[in-house]
């Protein structure tokens, strides 16, 4: 009995071991993608540092363009998948994503503040766009929560209803700001479907650290998302304080999403999806569904960038546009099949 | 040995007053049923037991400490409350459940040991749940789902357990079943189990002691034959009922007498 349960177990770290892998050998492939081809040959010889046959352009594409812009792709990509995770467990619902309490109408503000202020500030290699970004994401998302934690409770449902509540408010004052700035307006546009364009070592380091705050905060948290999932009295019963649990999975969760918006604008569909196909593969265990979530939205966030890259070369589309044109029929047929095999469950 | 007890309990929502002045020992090794019209608290009470809600008054002992002193987790190593609902749409596999029963002893981010895996697998072998293991919890019937978290009760080795109705929902197999079954680990591993249930029969049969929470306070609390009495039920149910002596076993059994004289 216990070798078969070992079995499962052993099994689903064996498909994440294999999702691993994979993220690299994409990540090798992209490389070689996008305005001027590399050949694999190339990439090879250019990590193994021996540089036979590379090119010193194709040198400093690799170095100073495809590689960052990969590195930020996977590390979007976790960050969103992983912080989809985060919320769907918070609302037990799995239709919660990363923007589900008002992460991207933040982000939109701050950002659309900066563009029409024509605000000039850094830090830490971070753009007046990419700080802000940060800053209203996490600055709406702490609003709605201090609405919600209001009633006492913070019942999810009014966590919800805030997020919604503040969030129209809030694209309603980033479609304001456009409307009376509308020379400025396409570059906020732009922002808002998302893209890795420009992506440069100093914002890689920069996401990369705040990602792994948020990121670390949940996997470390686990086992707790398990007994949240049974409900408040039920993991209470189990020694876990439900209040405690969902500040820190809100902040968890609003870190790695900040992370992800500041670097890349807003890239929908990958935080709902990842974590959905992480769970048809390995189950809902969490110590073995944040992983794997976390490797399938760095795969589709390189495969999306990929694909943007390449479609109407030498143009680049937006990688948003790309995640939400894929993204939207992959969900819709995972509704039809889970509809099929009798509702959506946690 | 666990002494757990509670000292002029009070309880109030805002200013609604849920019970009041309630004290009850509860000794090792003894199932004591709790019983109650609807609404009259029996939930509330098991809650403030396990400091999920705060009494307004009154303290709940532990080994003599008040609860208020026991962090969350020290209580979960002692005490497993048995909620009413659980969320069951989660497709988690029962031996995670059940296995989510240690983390008051190993912590949340703590890997399982050899001996927390022997007392998983004691649990789910106790409550016959050991074939149903691989099951996600949504497959469960609802027998089997309150087995499960007798399960989890076990594997948590608390020596507490607060059940709240668990035989709701159950045909009549599975409530003996779940009730014989509780009272069988009580028995042999010295436990307290209080249980909240409907049907005073099973009080009577599966019970040592029976609490009759009326009125915002405990009404009466003691044996099946001292409890259950006419007047009592009268009073805590609204109800007029003969008690009249099991045909084997000599307990006490309410009868209701039916008031309509359609009949």
């Amino acid at each position: 009995m216990d070798e078969r349960r070992g079995n499962t177990t052993n099994g689903a770290w064996l498909i994440i071991g294999f999702a691993a892998s994979m993220v690299f050998i994409v990540s090798l492939v992209s490389l070689g993608v996008g305005a001027a081809s590399i050949p694999l040959s190339h990439i090879a010889a250019w990590i193994f540092l021996s540089n036979e046959g590379v090119s010193a352009t194709e040198g400093t594409i690799l170095w100073e363009l495809r590689l960052p812009r990969i590195l930020l792709a996977v590390i979007t990509g976790v960050s969103l998948a992983t912080a989809g995770v985060g919320f769907q467990g918070l609302f037990r619902n799995v239709l919660a994503d990363p923007y589900v309490i008002g992460a991207s109408s933040g982000a939109s503000l701050g950002v659309s503040i900066a563009v029409v202020t024509g605000l000039q500030i850094s830090y830490f290699g971070l753009g007046a766009t990419s700080l802000m970004a940060m800053i209203g994401s996490i600055t709406i998302v702490m609003l709605v929560f201090a609405l919600g934690a209001i009633s006492r409770q913070t019942s999810t449902i009014t966590l919800l209803l805030a997020g919604v509540a503040i969030s129209s408010m809030t694209n309603a004052l980033v479609s304001l700001l456009m409307f009376l700035n509308d020379q400025k307006a396409m570059v906020i546009l732009s922002w808002l479907m998302g893209s890795l364009a420009g992506s440069d070592w100093q914002s890689v380091i920069a996401a990369c650290l705040s990602s792994f705050l948020g990121v670390g905060i949940l996997w470390s948290r686990s086992r707790q998302f398990d007994a949240f999932l049974l409900g408040d009295v039920a993991s209470q019963s189990l020694g876990l304080d439900p209040m405690r649990f969902r500040c820190w999975v809100i902040l968890g969760a609003s870190v790695a999403t900040a992370s992800a918006v500041s670097s890349a604008g807003i890239i929908g569909f990958v935080g709902l999806i990842a974590p959905q196909i992480a769970r048809l593969m390995v189950g809902p265990r969490h110590s073995l569904l944040l992983p794997m979530s976390a490797c399938a939205g760095a795969i589709t966030m390189l495969v999306a960038d990929a694909v943007a890259r390449t479609i109407v070369a030498p143009t680049e589309l937006p990688v948003g546009i790309v995640t939400a044109l894929l993204g939207c029929p992959f969900f819709v047929a995972l509704l039809l099949n889970r509809s099929k095999r009798g509702g959506v469950t946690a | 040995m666990t002494h757990f007890a509670t000292k002029d309990l009070s309880f109030a929502y805002e200013k609604r007053i849920v019970f009041h002045g309630l004290s009850m020992e509860l000794q090792a090794g003894e199932v004591v049923a709790l019983i109650g019209a609807n609404g009259a608290g029996k939930t509330t009470l098991l809650r403030t037991m396990a400091k999920q809600l705060k009494q307004q008054s009154g303290t709940v002992l532990l080994d003599s400490l008040s609860i208020q002193k026991f962090t969350r987790r020290e209580i979960a190593k002692n005490l497993s409350l048995m909620p009413q609902h659980e969320q069951r749409e989660a497709s988690l596999r029962v031996y995670d459940v059940v296995a989510l029963g240690r983390a008051p002893h190993v912590g949340w981010w703590m890997p399982l040991g050899v001996e927390d895996e022997t007392i998983i697998r004691q649990s789910l072998e106790a409550t016959a749940m050991t074939d149903l293991q691989e099951r996600t919890i949504d497959q469960l019937s609802g027998g089997e789902w309150r087995r499960m978290i007798l399960a989890r009760s076990l594997a948590q080795n608390a020596s507490i357990l607060l059940l709240d109705e668990p035989t709701a929902g159950l045909d009549m197999k599975y409530q003996f079943e779940c009730l014989a079954h509780v009272r069988r680990m009580v028995k042999q591993r010295n436990l307290i189990a209080v249980i909240t249930l409907h049907d005073l029969n099973q009080a009577s049969m599966f019970a040592d002691r029976i609490a009759i929470l009326a009125n915002k306070e405990l009404l009466s609390i003691g044996p099946p034959q001292q409890v259950m009495r006419p007047e009592l039920i009268r009073k805590a149910f609204g109800i007029e009922v003969m008690i009249v002596s099991h045909p084997i076993e000599s307990i006490p059994m309410v009868v209701p007498i039916l008031a309509s004289p359609e009949r």
